[in-house]
């Protein structure tokens, strides 16, 4: 209050008072305007004027905020789409809190209560990952608990940064002002609007009708953004908690740091990739053309190849360069049917890989071996609900020995009814994606040999870039699993050097 | 009296009255008295076994497969020639077919068994679930031998180059005529099975049988080769029951030759059995006479039938009544007559069903193309073809009384 006495008094009175002289005459005008509307009986005429003008303006607010809402959406935190399959119920269970979630039941300015809401929905999520527990909440270790607070307080920043105008210029002294303003005309608004009715009975209805109705239409846009930043906090705080609890929020940022093997097989080809590569694993019998393949893709012999089997005698990796396509390890394997490519191998590589080709000759109808083999990768998948199986494509090679044995004319199409060729190679795929397990369009026809090379520079490579987006995601969690693993140990080693070195201070 | 006699025979070999249902089971009883030996066929699903039945006995019915699907799903017998057999084929479902488990039909088909043809394809150098059986086989039947027939050569041909001719792999050297990724191929999979147990020899043979349609010339390649194989794993006379000697080369000619063979077998059983009327021997011969009719699209008119009877003449006549008669005769001596009646009547039967049944071939084969009969040239045929009859149903009775 003194600050505004001491303004009024730094302004000067008599300055006020000529301030108000000068412009008496535009004050009077409302009043005489409204006296000769009295006097000539026209006020029944501006009544209505006045109520249709408010009447079309509550209208015309509706079908505005209405297209606005229809247009503007707000942002939404959305499920990481490098969550595991297993991430998905639990997410969808925190879509329904959120929506649930109503500014009549948690006003945003109960702290407790806001406290009380983020403890629920972590509540949800750890139910859902702990559901034997009594008390899901305790299953978290005490550096993830401060590491999920840093993040979302980050996230809070950012996204009021983003969303909130001028948000950066906004000072918390200034808010509190602003407070406190607002508390002042609360507390003599009713005085004041009783004076007003005692004065003047009939336009002061009139303006609590227009105040009601007004305060509607300035409310809205603000009634949105107060439940659209309700169920964001749900959703925020449900989407870290889902990261925690699944056990997938490490101490380190993991994004595309190469995982061990990798780096490994990079010693392999001899050179270093500054990040994660994407695993492109090369399966299939003995001689269906896995180094075959490897060679029609890089455009050159790059791995050996032969008639006879276990020419290929170890895992080897190539690098893949290409235009338009991120550099790629691509694993050559030996014939999953020999000796030299056991389970356990064959166990270890799959789990590595990020896309798997399986190659499959036409021209060999015993899908046994190759079937009993892709049945185990999925298995081993199944059994990891937090890692996402690798996108997986059968190669059917050797489509050129197919019946007409001396025909081979490409290009086929394969929908064609008047060649017997494009026939025979459309019922081979159809026939190998059912015994495979495979669908039609993830299983694609070539022809490897050297100087009959067909359908690999095109449609398997489109089919192999496209699905490199999803063997990303598989990557995503195969790094991720890989530094978990080797987290732990580092963090183990560095809290038990760091114990060591308080043991011997504390002996000296 | 001779017009009466030709009259006769004519009647009994021609219009016999003899109930089908008895000779039919008379046939069934001579099938088990003495069974054809059975050719098993193993390996992986369309590595071409069928094929192989196909090539061998020319039957309509050995449904091939694609190439990239199973085709055979059950196993099967094929009786060769369906009426009165010289063989069975056991053709099986391919090993390696998603959601088949083989064991049990393995066992079965290794019970049945007297010669196994395993069925490679020599592209496909990996063979263990094939080569693991026969091992196992051979260590339970050491004296089984084994043909591996490794198949569909052309997999590993360079493009537009054909089969090597002549066939180059039953000499010795062929390694170095072959296409190198070929004899390598096939060198591989010797090597892969390597010895097994037992003392009966391996033999590889490389045939490629495919459709005349597929345009790869011969269709039919290795063939002989795969005969000769046979021929040297067993001394059931396979090859010899089943081609026929040099003379016989042409279809009709090979499909004819498996009949008779088929049914002098039949008939030296129905002599070898005291419980089957030997007045059956005639009906059967009549049957043979009127599938080689159906071989060579001939109809045994009346006409027909009298220049036949005629072209053998009365020494024919003469020796078929008497026979006939002897042999009735000396059945007719309880025990022991019984018994040299039975092995004089079995060698007897085999003997005229084989020389009827060649001589009628003979003469159909003349009728169908149009060439003249010389009566000469059929009693020589017939003569001899008695005396083969008589040999092949006596080595077929030492041999049961080993």
């Amino acid at each position: 209050m003194t600050t505004r006495t001491h303004l009024l008094h730094q302004f000067g009175y008599f300055r006020l008072f000529s301030l108000l002289l000068t412009s008496l005459p535009l004050l009077a005008l409302p009043v005489l305007g409204m006296v000769w509307l009295w006097q000539s009986e026209q006020r029944i005429v501006w009544l209505a004027v006045l109520a249709s003008c408010a009447l079309l303006g509550f209208g015309l607010h509706l079908v505005l905020s209405r297209w606005d809402r229809n247009n503007t959406t707000l942002h939404a935190t959305r499920a990481d789409p490098l969550w595991p399959p297993s991430a998905t119920p639990c997410w969808v269970k925190v879509e329904n809190l959120a929506e649930q979630t109503t500014t009549q039941n948690w006003p945003l300015t109960d702290v407790e209560k806001m406290a009380l809401l983020g403890r629920n929905t972590l509540e949800t999520v750890a139910g859902h990952y702990h559901p034997d527990s009594p008390r899901p909440l305790l299953e978290l270790t005490l550096p993830h608990a401060l590491l999920i607070m840093e993040r979302a307080s980050r996230d809070l920043r950012i996204e009021i940064v983003e969303n909130i105008p001028f948000s950066h210029q906004l000072k918390m002294g200034l808010l509190a002002e602003a407070n406190q303003w607002k508390e002042t005309a609360r507390r003599f608004e009713p005085l004041y609007r009783a004076g007003r009715l005692l004065a003047n009975p009939s336009s002061a209805l009139f303006y609590e009708l227009r105040r009601s109705v007004g305060n509607s239409i300035a409310g809205y846009g603000l009634d949105r953004v107060k439940a659209w930043m309700l169920r964001e906090y749900v959703r925020k705080v449900g989407r870290y908690a889902i990261d925690l609890y699944s056990g997938r929020l490490l101490l380190d940022d993991v994004v595309h740091r190469p995982a061990k093997d990798s780096v490994e097989d990079d010693k392999r080809t001899g050179e270093r990739f500054t990040d994660e590569p994407l695993r492109i694993l090369v399966l299939g019998r003995a001689n269906a053309g896995k180094s075959s393949l490897i060679n029609a893709l890089f455009g050159q012999v790059t791995a050996a190849s032969d008639i006879l089997p276990h020419t290929t005698q170890e895992v080897r990796a190539h690098r893949l360069q290409r235009d338009g396509q991120d550099e790629a390890l691509i694993l050559d394997a030996p014939g999953c049917d020999t000796d030299l490519f056991g389970d356990t191998a064959l166990e270890k590589e799959v789990l590595n890989a990020d896309l798997i080709l399986w190659v499959a000759s036409a021209v060999r109808a015993d899908r046994q071996e190759d079937r009993k083999r892709l049945d185990m990768i999925r298995s081993w998948y199944a059994q990891r609900s937090h890692r996402r199986p690798p996108p997986m494509v059968a190669v059917v090679s050797h489509i050129d020995k197919l019946r007409p044995f001396q025909e081979w004319e490409p290009p086929y199409d394969l929908s064609s009814t008047t060649s017997i060729k494009a026939a025979n190679i459309a019922s081979a795929v159809e026939v190998i994606a059912r015994d495979l397990g495979f669908s039609l369009d993830m299983t694609i026809p070539v022809c490897l040999a050297p100087d009959r090379l067909y359908n690999v520079e095109d449609t398997l490579a489109a089919v192999i870039l496209e699905q490199s987006e999803e063997g990303r995601k598989a990557q995503y969690l195969r790094c991720w699993e890989a530094e978990k693993e080797k987290e732990s140990w580092d963090k183990l080693l560095v809290q038990l050097k760091n114990t060591g070195r308080f043991v011997s201070d504390w002996i000296r | 009296m001779f017009g009466n006699m030709t009259e006769k025979i004519r009647e009994m070999l021609f219009r016999p009255k003899v109930d089908e249902k008895v000779l039919d089971e008379a046939l069934r009883m001579a099938k088990a008295g003495v069974p054809p030996p059975v050719v098993w066929l193993l390996g992986k699903t369309q590595s071409g076994k069928t094929s192989i039945i196909r090539s061998l006995t020319g039957s309509p019915d050995a449904e091939i497969g694609n190439g990239f699907q199973s085709c055979t799903k059950t196993s099967r017998f094929y009786d060769h020639p369906a009426d009165a057999p010289v063989v069975r084929f056991l053709d099986t479902q391919g090993l390696g077919e998603v959601d088949y488990d083989p064991s049990e039909d393995i066992a079965f088909c290794e019970f049945q068994a007297h010669l196994v043809i395993a069925v490679v394809k020599a592209a496909e150098g990996i063979q263990d679930d094939v080569f693991d059986v026969l091992r196992k086989v051979r260590i339970r039947h050491p004296e089984w031998p084994v043909i591996v027939a490794q198949t569909c050569l052309h997999e590993l041909y360079a493009p537009d180059s054909g089969h090597i001719q002549p066939y180059p792999f039953d000499t010795p050297g062929w390694e170095q005529i072959a296409p190198p990724d070929l004899a390598r191929s096939l060198l591989f999979q010797r090597k892969e099975l390597g010895t097994p147990a037992g003392i009966a020899p391996v033999i590889w043979t490389p045939v490629d049988l495919t459709l005349p349609e597929d345009g790869i010339t011969p269709h039919d390649y290795g063939l002989a080769a795969l005969w000769a194989a046979i021929e040297q794993a067993t001394e059931m006379e396979l090859k010899s029951r089943l081609m026929g000697s040099e003379e016989v080369r042409d279809v009709f000619g090979r499909a004819a030759h498996q009949q008779i063979v088929g049914y002098t077998i039949a008939s030296a059983a129905f002599g070898a059995l005291p419980l089957v009327d030997m007045a059956l021997v005639p009906a059967l011969q009549t049957k043979m006479l009127h599938s080689l009719g159906t071989i060579y699209n001939v109809d045994w008119d009346k006409k027909r039938i009298s220049e036949f009877i005629g072209l053998l003449g009365s020494g024919f006549l003469v020796g078929y009544g008497l026979r006939l008669a002897g042999r009735s005769l000396l059945k007719a001596v309880p025990v022991a007559g019984q018994t040299a009646g039975a092995a004089y009547g079995a060698v007897a039967s085999a003997g005229i069903t084989f020389g009827l049944g060649k001589a009628a071939a003979y003469y159909l084969e003349r009728t169908v193309k149009g060439q003249s009969l010389d009566a000469e040239a059929v009693r020589k045929v017939f003569a001899e073809a008695v005396g083969t009859g008589k040999k092949m149903a006596a080595a077929m009775l030492t041999k049961e009384r080993k």
